[in-house]
């Protein structure tokens, strides 16, 4: 099921209404089973693939607790973690790496004998496998007590506000939430039905409106113009943006309507002033995920330049490796990677140099700075959206070596995509600069709010894409 | 607030509607004027080849019956049948042109989700409704919301409803550049008969053909001329099936050796205005041999007009 269908609008206030009036000992029944349904509404039998490492982590994590031994620690903890990355390398990877060598024997004179898989990427495999992962790692760590109840510890793999597409949650933020009872609070209502409705707003009528201007350049790349293919490129990172953390909105909004709280995931990244700001603002819970336990493990900070930076590159690479079998994500990985260390190598002489030209520092300097990152975050997310490297270098091509023309399309369309983009911008500057005079949702005037609601509404309703499908970030 | 959100539902609905109704131009002024309006005694349904392609002047200085032209840019036959339908409510036209493309029964991906456009006229019939359905089960569910039903449309609505706009008339929209033949290829990239049939085209179709039978509606299904041959389809070779077992009046004008000068094309796929006028004389012609064959009208294609004739 996903959040921008109609089901949802139904499936959502049914099962917070059975939520609140069950006896709290029920409620976690409710939820699974409502999670179950939400799941299994994309591939039902694709279900068995989550009991399976929901029973190996649940026991995992049991053992971990008893086991006082290091070695035998350790060694629970390398089977669980084989066991999810495992299920990761079968669905998602298995015929990326057998793809790659199918090409490395061929170019030797040789045949790869190892079939393919005809199977489709259960969906949302990495989140939910990442957050399993996190669980086991923190129980070895001691930093979190094992779950006895296995239908909390499944719910808390499967909860599903964010089943799919995070935020990958922490088990220290999220387990106990299913333990406590949570009373009806009209405060936690109203916050998390407005979340929600920011997050329809960003995904139908700013994402979803884009990504048909979008859809149509990247298609058909050769024949557009250079301006054509700037205007898409920035389009789609306004509507990765949009779909991605319209999604965690709608997540975070309906899992607090029930009163849980989730970690946040964005904060407004193209108003990062570098790329290291960036991902402080861009999908938290994933960035927070490898600095956890990845980046630190490998040495963190403390650690010599020269492996600093290899550390730096290697979890970015395998970052771009998270999103997605295919070598286009691998090199938008790269490039974040290369970003961030080549800002690390020159972040003194570039003191330097903008403090003898007068904008080190204030405004121009924080709007340069906004537009450089944003430039170079547009750039990867070429690699990003092409389907392959050859078309990435083709758009990246067409975008550098000048060509005439300039696509509009529908002009209707073409003025929709710029007043959501307005608006975007309008509600980002707001919350950035905390402006307490523009409120319109939280309005102390009772009349405004009410306003501003059904406004909000009726801009999604008569300016939505409503089959704009599925969100980007499902496919990871 | 649910009162709130109803009543401005409801008053915003109906206000859209006012516009929606009254528009000067465009698309839907022209899709209004079948459902509305439609008197004439030539109905033209289609896609942009048919919007493009026939001259309703012509045809009505030809046949001396009125013609109005209701094709719209993009739409297949489950658009063409429910307009057709929407009209029959209040004028029953005496012939039916029915402009098809090769794949015009082939399965296609965004074909269901732009029905949406008919979601206006959801009231006007059970047939609408139908259609609409098809796109998916809880559509007509969310189509109560009356703002729902122009999602997509405002700016549109009230740029027509203010400016005239378009050089259309009677339906008829000529365009009016030249085909560049040096960026034409006349190759088409589809692998031949690679297309699967879309049970929902085939069923529209047969609607279609089953109301002009039972309206006493003379029923011509012609493929217009194009520049590059797309014909090898198995959506083509299903329609020409239907046509012959239903014996509707089908010619196909894609190989036509008349239409292959690239003067009178505006892309491959379409003619421009001197190609259009050219064509609807040819059409007309042969209308008219069939209309009435006593009249003494020469055909001017170079083709045998075949298969239907006989």
């Amino acid at each position: 099921m996903i959040f921008n269908s109609f089901t949802f609008l139904l499936f959502f206030p049914v099962v917070t209404v059975l939520y609140f009036l069950l006896p709290h000992k029920f409620r976690w029944m409710l939820l699974l089973a409502a999670s179950c349904y939400f799941y299994m509404f994309f591939k039902a039998i694709y279900i068995l693939i989550l009991f399976f490492t929901i029973i190996i982590d649940y026991i995992a994590g049991i053992y971990l607790e008893k086991v006082t031994d290091p070695k035998k620690k350790k060694l629970l903890l390398i089977l669980s973690l084989t066991a999810n990355i495992g299920v990761l390398a079968v669905f998602k990877y298995f015929n990326f790496f057998n793809a790659n060598l199918s090409g490395i024997l061929y170019w030797m004179g040789y045949t790869n004998p190892i079939p393919f898989l005809q199977i489709l990427l259960p969906i949302g495999l990495s989140f939910h496998t990442f957050q399993a992962m996190s669980y086991t790692i923190e129980v070895y760590r001691g930093h979190q007590k094992a779950e006895h109840h296995f239908g909390i510890y499944a719910l808390y793999v499967m909860f599903y506000p964010q089943l799919v597409a995070g935020p990958i949650e922490r088990p220290q933020n999220l387990l106990h939430q299913f333990k406590e009872y949570h009373q009806f609070n009209a405060l936690d209502v109203s916050e998390g039905l407005k979340r929600m409705l920011i997050g329809f707003f960003k995904k139908v009528v700013v994402a979803d409106r884009l990504s048909i201007y979008v859809k149509t350049v990247f298609a058909n790349y050769p024949e557009h113009g250079s301006a054509t293919l700037v205007l898409a490129s920035l389009f789609f990172a306004v509507q990765i943006y949009c779909d991605f953390s319209g999604y965690s909105d709608i997540a975070i909004g309906s899992a607090r309507v029930m009163g849980f709280k989730l970690m946040e995931n964005f904060k407004r990244p193209y108003f990062a002033k570098s790329i290291s700001e960036f991902w402080s603002r861009w999908h938290i819970s994933l960035s927070t995920w490898f600095k956890d336990y990845v980046y630190i493990p490998l040495g963190g900070n403390r650690v010599s330049k020269s492996r600093l930076y290899f550390n730096l590159f290697a979890v970015f690479m395998i970052s771009g490796l998270w999103h997605g079998a295919n070598w286009t994500f691998i090199v938008w990985g790269a490039l974040h990677g290369f970003y961030l260390v080549c800002g690390m190598a020159t972040q003194k002489w570039r003191a330097a140099v903008a403090n003898k030209l007068g904008i080190g520092k204030g405004g121009l300097a924080n709007f340069l700075n906004i537009a450089f990152t944003i430039f170079l975050v547009t750039i990867s997310w070429i690699f990003f959206r092409a389907v392959s490297l050859e078309q990435a270098w083709g758009l990246l091509k067409g975008i550098f070596v000048y060509k005439s023309g300039f696509f509009i399309g529908e002009p209707t369309y073409f003025l929709y995509d710029f007043m959501a983009i307005a608006a975007l911008f309008f509600y980002e500057l707001k919350q950035e600069y905390n402006l307490r005079s523009l409120r319109f949702l939280h309005n102390e005037n009772w009349g405004v709010r009410m306003a501003s609601y059904l406004g909000l509404i009726f801009i999604i309703l008569l300016f939505g894409v409503f089959d704009g499908g599925q969100f980007i970030y499902f496919q990871f | 607030m649910i009162v709130a959100f109803v009543a401005v539902d409801q008053i915003a609905g109906a206000c859209l509607y006012y516009f929606f109704t009254h528009q000067v131009s465009g698309e839907y002024a022209v899709a209004n004027h079948v459902v509305y309006k439609l008197n004439e005694d030539v109905l033209v349904l289609g896609s942009s080849r048919a919007s493009h392609h026939y001259n309703s002047s012509l045809i009505k200085d030809s046949l001396k019956l009125s013609c109005f032209n209701g094709g719209r840019d993009g739409e297949g036959l489950l658009y063409s049948t429910a307009i057709f339908e929407l009209a029959l409510q209040r004028h029953i036209p005496k012939v039916v042109v029915l402009d098809v493309t090769s794949d015009v029964l082939s399965e296609k991906e965004d074909e269901k989700s732009r029905l949406s456009i008919l979601l206006p006229y959801l009231k006007q019939s059970d047939v609408v409704g139908n259609m609409i359905e098809k796109k998916g089960k809880l559509e007509l569910l969310k189509s109560h919301l009356q703002t729902y039903r122009y999602n997509g449309q405002v700016v549109s609505i009230f740029q027509h409803y203010f400016l005239s706009s378009g050089n259309a008339v009677m339906g008829f929209d000529p365009l009016t550049n030249k085909m560049d033949v040096s960026k034409v290829s006349t190759h088409t990239s589809l692998k031949p008969y690679s297309d699967s049939i879309s049970a929902d085209n085939v069923e529209a179709l047969n609607l279609l053909i089953n109301e002009c039978k039972r309206q006493k509606i003379q029923l011509f299904v012609f493929v217009s001329p194009r520049y590059n041959d797309d014909t090898q389809q198995n959506s083509y070779l299903k329609m020409k099936s239907i046509c012959n077992n239903n014996k509707v009046i089908f010619h196909d004008f894609t190989n036509d050796v008349y239409f292959k000068n690239p003067e009178y094309y505006s892309d491959r796929a379409h003619l421009n205005s001197r190609g259009a006028d050219l064509y609807t004389d040819t059409v007309a012609a042969f209308m008219k041999k069939i209309l009435n064959p006593e009249a003494n009208v020469q055909y001017l294609s170079k083709n045998d007009i075949h298969g239907s004739l006989n």
